[in-house]
């Protein structure tokens, strides 16, 4: 007898998926805590620890969010957005940043700039939630 | 009869006896020759000036380490392990080869991803990160890698004397390079104190974690002091930036925050 077959993933409208986050983060430590936080909320979650993975990973697959760390070695979060918009992907209008440096010149400059949503390190883990859910 | 595990040294520093680690310094600890090579080729091609000592397994690891004191491990889960087994009896030999490792060097480690989130004791330390196998899991470590080699540049010895470590008599206010590294260096392990604390005393509230009162009361402490020292690298960063502004001249920008849409 053949096996019974559920609705797969893409059956299911996407207003009624649970999110879908793609964490950019390139602390573990971090970028696990983000993770385990959203997944205790239903959200189903990635974790990369640098934006060129990231940058390929969302042209491969569908996100509703993106959390992303602005100081990464390599590609970092601003420059990670900054391909986004160059590759016209409407992620870009669906990212949240997370820094542990928010009065450092350069990224008050980045932030101000584009008015972009941002949760500041160390963060109360009601503090993200929220940013999250205002954000989905 | 067990083989015992070979190394092969491809260009190690010679000399004197377990010199001092430098920051172009790496031991390669892999089980598979083809990831081997392949990661000491990405390795070289974008660090040309990185000497790497490679092993496949921890025997020959701790023969290196006897001889040097490497700025960053780069290890596979397959050379950590060293055993075959079920997979309690392979744990502890990862962890046990991943505390060996951490005390001489930090130690960058591929696994696969359950593997990652089993290996608690690895994860909690600082010396010790984790990339989950996948297609691009060797850039990632690497990435890493390069990260931690960075690190050692600036970072030294626990008993080297503060004054070593930031030479802060020669250090000039408007030097905001200094206060970017602080942050970065206090924000990120206080978000996971912080971060994890909390989550902790979640799942207490939730009834899926059963904690004795004093344990419990030992938990919001941490969370209570981790928040208390939020608040003092916030404000210390505040006028860091502001004296750096002053003195460079630029009175008109306020330090602070910009516009926080989501920030509470």
């Amino acid at each position: 007898m053949a096996p019974a077959v559920g609705p797969g993933e893409n059956d299911i409208p996407r207003e009624h998926r649970a999110p879908r986050v793609l964490v950019v983060e390139d602390e573990p430590t971090v970028g696990g805590l983000i993770a385990d936080v959203l997944r205790d909320e239903g959200m189903r979650v990635d974790v990369l620890c640098d934006g060129e993975s990231a940058l390929h990973r969302a042209e491969q697959e569908e996100y509703d969010l993106v959390i992303c760390d602005l100081k990464m070695p390599g590609m970092d979060g601003q420059k990670f957005f900054q391909s986004l918009g160059l590759r016209r992907n409407p992620l870009q209008g669906h990212v949240l940043f997370v820094t542990g440096d928010v009065v450092a010149p350069r990224t008050q400059e980045f932030l101000e700039r584009h008015r972009l949503p941002y949760v500041a390190k160390p963060f109360r883990v009601e503090e993200l939630s929220r940013a999250v859910r205002g954000m989905l | 009869m067990q083989q015992e595990p070979s190394y092969t040294e491809i260009s190690v520093a010679t000399g004197s006896k377990r010199p001092p680690g430098g920051r172009g310094e790496l031991v390669l600890l892999c089980g598979q020759e083809d990831f081997c090579s392949e990661a000491r080729s990405e390795l070289q091609r974008r660090r040309k000036d990185l000497r790497i000592a490679a092993a496949d397994g921890i025997t020959g690891a701790r023969r290196i380490l006897g001889e040097q004191a490497p700025a960053v491990i780069l290890a596979e889960e397959r050379a950590l392990a060293e055993v075959d087994g079920p997979w309690p009896a392979r744990r502890q030999a990862i962890e046990s080869g991943l505390l060996l490792l951490a005390g001489s060097a930090p130690v960058v480690w591929i696994g696969a991803a359950e593997q990652g989130a089993q290996v608690t004791l690895a994860a909690h330390s600082v010396a010790v990160d984790f990339v989950p196998r996948s297609a691009l899991c060797l850039p990632a470590a690497i990435t890493m890698v390069e990260r931690r080699l960075r690190g050692s540049a600036r970072s030294a010895p626990l008993d080297t004397p503060l004054g070593d470590v930031f030479p802060l008599g020669e250090l000039r206010v408007d030097d905001l390079g200094f206060g970017e590294v602080l942050r970065h260096e206090l924000n990120n392990p206080l978000t996971g104190i912080l971060g994890n604390a909390e989550l902790l005393l979640l799942e207490v509230r939730r009834g899926k974690l059963d904690l004795p009162p004093q344990t419990l009361k030992r938990l919001e402490t941490i969370t209570e002091l981790a928040v208390h020292m939020r608040e003092a690298v916030r404000q210390l960063s505040d006028r860091w930036e502001a004296a750096g502004r002053d003195l460079s001249g630029d009175k008109n920008k306020e330090a602070g925050q910009p516009h926080s849409p989501v920030r509470t």
